[in-house]
């Protein structure tokens, strides 16, 4: 019978189906960051227990970290403190860490593809939400809590909900300025934030084949901000052609087999689904948020929607998202001012994405009254992005250069939003609280629109700044 | 009887229960001395002037965002109970798994100040005299909650096994 890569992935992976009526699902790759895991280490220390599969785990340091100064102790002696723990468990239980320091460190959503652990037909857990990236590869990743953590260590398994398969089809070709997070944010926009609970959405169609990794990631990084806990894309030869080579990929004969398999594990033609949404690439425009969650947002060209026109159910919500964000109702979102401007995050901060936003700043400068700037998603795009010079394109336009990990997008960090700052963000949230300032204001964007927001000081539309770029070119 | 000590509207993210900038704590025990820091709910909490059985109402999506499960034991610390519309999924099993006490409750409407009542199935505001069905979770996680969590239902049901 013809079934999806959800249906497949799951039964390859069942260990059995408990007497619940859960199923207990072999996790193949469990991915450790300081945050979430310090309790879950302390529990199997008082039981004498080991890591089950410590070769199917690896550790990183992301969320805590800073982004200038990584000399040891830090600051903080809190966060000291957490990567001093981790280090410690990753020593005693013998799991790998990349720790500061090292060539493979940086934000565990981007070094897990980069270094060929993240791979198709896999189950890839860990504790931070945003595991739902991995799912780019074909792979069914999902994010846990602490105890989860504690029990995948245990016994690298978890027991779990069957999940529906809705599949997201978006078709044509995206519009020069109009990117992958802007397909996401509209996506996110028109089925809101729980319309993917109990999900999980398989990404397909003519836009999201001709996509690079690098942005199949961005969508399925904000899968869970749709309210599904999985989101995936079938793999094909644009994944197979990115995991070769890479370190802990296959090689020669092996990978040869592990790609007629991963191909196998793609969805079947004739599969069904529990239901289709399809949406039409080319009407899209980039897509800013105006409110208080990621399903808040308007096309650069719109207006704040007004009390009047969002449902009933929705009225509260919005006269609060309008009240913390200082925004008149009706009110146009380009030429709103902005303080800070951040580029990074699990959402956006791979190579391709610095591209972007350099191409917009080269030559530019960013304008007085904001702070900018740049955060690699890991050591490795930092380097590459540094010997391709794009560093020296934000620097010399006023942007920071920053050192690898989640930076603004989190705030547990020395990097913060202070007071009521308005912050042009290539992150994933804009939950109030979520940049470090009870009172702060994220506008949530593609990197390309949040770097021609720095230069301009409000958000603008990048399309009309791009097509000005090109205009100079030709004078 | 429980006493409403706090209610909130839709999508109730993480970072608002257990604000990030708090989450460099390595024990659950520090946990509860940060719930809803931005919320004027924190002082009361802090001083110890809500009693454990007290009632927070949400709406749909409660607990969304960010999988961090301080944001599940800042509130067990308190003893509260999470009277919801609907809970966001990785939130939800945090709190079998840590054993707080969370309610589906797609109608409820209630204020701060309101007395409710629980029973089998149904959540019963004694101020407005209204009545508002609960969804059951499924009987596992429903018993997992009542033993306190994962742990304490597992230790509970190996002892039952080896005395039978």
């Amino acid at each position: 019978m013809a079934q999806t890569l959800l249906r497949k992935v799951w039964d390859a992976h069942t260990v059995r189906v408990l007497p619940t009526g859960q199923t207990q699902v072999f996790i193949g790759l469990h991915l450790v960051h300081e945050v979430t895991t310090p309790q879950a280490f302390d529990a199997l220390r008082q039981r004498g227990w080991p890591v089950r599969f410590p070769a199917r785990t690896f550790a990183t340091v992301d969320h805590i970290v800073p982004t200038t100064d990584v000399a040891r102790p830090f600051a903080d002696l809190m966060a000291e403190q957490m990567l001093a723990a981790l280090e410690r468990n990753c020593r005693d239980f013998g799991v790998p860490l990349y720790d500061l320091g090292h060539e493979h460190q940086g934000i565990v959503h981007v070094i897990g593809p980069e270094l060929g652990l993240t791979q198709p037909g896999m189950t890839i857990a860990c504790g931070d939400s945003h595991t739902s990236t991995h799912g780019a590869f074909g792979a069914v990743a999902f994010g846990i809590g602490t105890s989860q953590v504690r029990d995948v260590l245990a016994s690298q398994c978890l027991a779990m909900d069957p999940l529906k398969v809705r599949r997201i089809r978006v078709e044509g070709q995206l519009a020069p300025g109009v990117y992958a997070k802007d397909v996401i944010l509209a996506i996110i926009q028109r089925l809101g934030v729980k319309g993917g609970v109990g999900h999980a959405y398989e990404y397909a169609g003519s836009t999201i084949d001709a996509m690079s990794m690098d942005e199949r990631m961005t969508i399925c990084n904000m899968s869970i901000e749709g309210g599904a806990r999985v989101g995936y894309v079938n793999p094909d030869v644009t994944t197979f052609r990115y995991i070769e080579g890479r370190p802990f990929a296959p090689a020669g004969a092996d990978f040869a087999r592990a790609r007629a398999w991963w191909q196998s594990m793609a969805s079947d033609a004739n599969a069904v689904y529990d239901d289709e949404v399809v949406f039409d690439a080319p009407s899209l425009e980039p897509v800013v948020t105006w409110g208080l969650n990621p399903a808040q947002s308007v096309f650069v060209s719109g207006r704040i929607p007004t009390v009047a026109d969002v449902p009933d159910g929705e009225r509260a919500a919005t006269t609060e998202a309008h009240e913390f964000m200082g925004f008149e109702p009706g009110a146009r979102i380009e030429g709103a001012r902005i303080d800070v401007a951040f580029v990074g995050s699990c959402t956006n901060s791979r190579l391709s994405d610095l591209r972007e936003a350099a191409a917009i700043v080269r030559g530019q400068r960013v304008a007085r009254h904001v702070r900018a700037l740049v955060v690699p998603g890991s050591h490795r795009v930092s380097r590459a992005a540094e010997a391709e010079g794009l560093d020296e394109v934000f620097r010399e336009a006023g942007f920071e250069w920053r050192g690898a990990g989640c930076s603004m997008c989190l705030g547990m960090n020395p990097d913060k939003l202070s007071g009521r700052e308005m912050c042009a963000s290539s992150s994933n949230r804009n939950f109030k609280g979520r940049m470090g300032s009870p009172t702060g204001r994220t506008l949530l964007m593609s990197p390309a629109m949040v770097a021609a927001a720095a230069i301009a000081g409000e958000v603008v539309d990048v399309r009309k700044v791009a097509r000005d770029a090109r205009a100079e070119v030709t004078r | 009887m429980p006493n409403v000590v706090l209610t909130l509207g839709d999508d109730i993210s993480t970072d608002v229960i257990y604000p990030g900038r708090f989450m460099a704590t390595v024990l659950p025990s520090e946990t509860p001395q940060f719930a809803f820091f931005d919320l004027p709910i924190n002082g009361p909490l802090k001083n110890k002037q809500v009693v454990a059985g007290s009632v927070v109402v949400g709406g749909s999506n409660f607990g969304c965002g960010s999988s961090r499960e301080q944001a599940t034991s800042t509130l067990v610390g308190h003893g509260l109970v999470i009277v919801a519309k609907g809970f966001a999924r990785i939130f939800l099993q945090n709190s079998v798994n840590l054993g707080l006490r969370t309610i589906i409750c797609p109608d409820i409407e209630a204020s701060e100040g309101d007395i409710v009542e629980f029973e089998a199935d149904a959540v019963v505001n004694k101020t407005s005299g209204r009545r508002f069905a609960i969804v059951p979770l499924p009987k596992n996680s429903q018993a997992m909650i009542d033993a306190g969590g994962l742990i304490a239902y597992t230790r509970k049901r190996l002892i039952e096994r080896h005395a039978s």
